[in-house]
């Protein structure tokens, strides 16, 4: 029953709208002659709509936001600029961060800044990761030995230099 | 190739500004007036004007190929309106009441647009769009129902009971 109401009402509002049929105009007429709900509603639905016509024909106010949404445009682009900005800065924050945190992780000395970081070879890095050897002061008697050496080895070279001559 | 893409982005942001003026310049006073008409204050009028062609400024700066109509303005005005009638209705703080504060103003020498106003004021805001979009913005029932994402059976149905409400309001003789 309502649903079937709903299809005249549909037609009310074609006919206040001006989109109606002649067939639509009889059936609303006669449906609107048994219904209390519909009756008058074939000529109040175009009279209103003229009202409302009227009204925005008659309007005198003239709104100008030109200014407003360009204003807005640059503060748009004012905003996204910052965005990027703050992104920029996020990402290198996080870059440094990861790297201390590599550099700590792989055994780099960890008061080492980032500037003495990317300052180092990759040579000077090895030797720094390489396991320190201890170095004792040497021994008097060690000292002995190697000039004892030294002393011995020299001129048995030079008597073999000599030899060799001899032969060319 | 950075540099392509700077001027690429340029391109498409000054193209963008262009088609906002002249948007703007086209239908910056009928989307007002119908604004006003729905939320029934100008200055908040004004407010969701600006909203919307700045909405249809990041669209155009998304996708340039994009043609925007007038109807997609409405409905993006439309939305607007709603959204904010919804959150008036919630927290009437939000703004004053449409017609308890004057809301048109001296200027407003008609007694129609008064009256229209006051029987407009007494519509629930999904009749509001639909007797505006058609009555006030010219729009056919199949037109709005696209723009309101609705069947044209249903705009017309709430025209139909709008009209029953304004008509007592208008003082329409049966
Ligand atoms: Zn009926």
């Amino acid at each position: 029953m309502s649903s079937n109401h709903a299809r005249f009402e549909a037609v009310a509002g074609a006919i206040a709208l001006g989109e109606a049929s002649p067939s639509e105009h009889a059936i609303f007429s006669a449906h609107a002659q048994n219904c209390s709900r519909c009756a008058g509603l074939e000529r109040a639905g175009p009279s209103v709509a003229s009202f409302v016509h009227t009204a925005l024909h008659e309007e005198t106010w003239r709104p100008f936001v030109r200014e407003a949404v360009i204003s807005g445009i640059e503060s748009l682009h004012v905003a996204s600029g910052r965005r990027t900005a703050l992104w920029i800065c996020t990402a290198v924050c996080v870059t440094l961060f990861l790297n201390l945190v590599l550099a700590a992780h792989v055994g780099l000395p960890s008061k080492a800044s980032t500037t003495s970081l990317a300052r180092t070879s990759p040579r000077q890095n090895l030797v720094a990761r390489m396991p320190q050897v201890r170095r004792h002061p040497p021994r008097a008697a060690d000292l002995a030995v190697l000039r004892a050496t030294q002393t011995r080895l020299k001129p048995a070279l030079d008597v073999e230099r000599e030899r060799a001559f001899q032969r060319e | 190739m950075i540099g392509q893409v700077q001027v690429l982005g340029l391109d498409r942001t000054l193209d963008a500004q262009y088609r906002i003026e002249r948007l703007v310049l086209e239908h910056q006073s009928r989307l007002a007036r119908y604004l006003r008409r729905f939320v029934g204050d100008r200055d908040v009028a004004l407010d969701l004007t600006q909203e919307v062609f700045l909405s249809a400024y990041r669209v155009l700066c998304a996708d340039p190929a994009r043609p925007l109509t007038a109807g997609w303005l409405y409905k993006v005005a439309t939305n607007r309106a709603i959204s904010y009638l919804r959150r008036r209705k919630r927290s009437p703080e939000v703004a004053t009441p449409i017609e308890a504060a004057a809301p048109f103003r001296l200027d407003e020498r008609s007694a129609i647009s008064l009256d229209v106003q006051s029987a407009l004021a007494g519509l629930g805001r999904e009749q509001l769009a639909c007797v505006l979009l058609t009555m006030y913005a010219g729009y056919s029932s199949q037109e709005a129902a696209a723009i309101l994402s609705i069947s044209p059976e249903a705009v017309r149905q709430r025209v139909c009971r709008a009209v029953r409400s304004m008509r007592r309001t208008l003082e329409v003789p049966a």
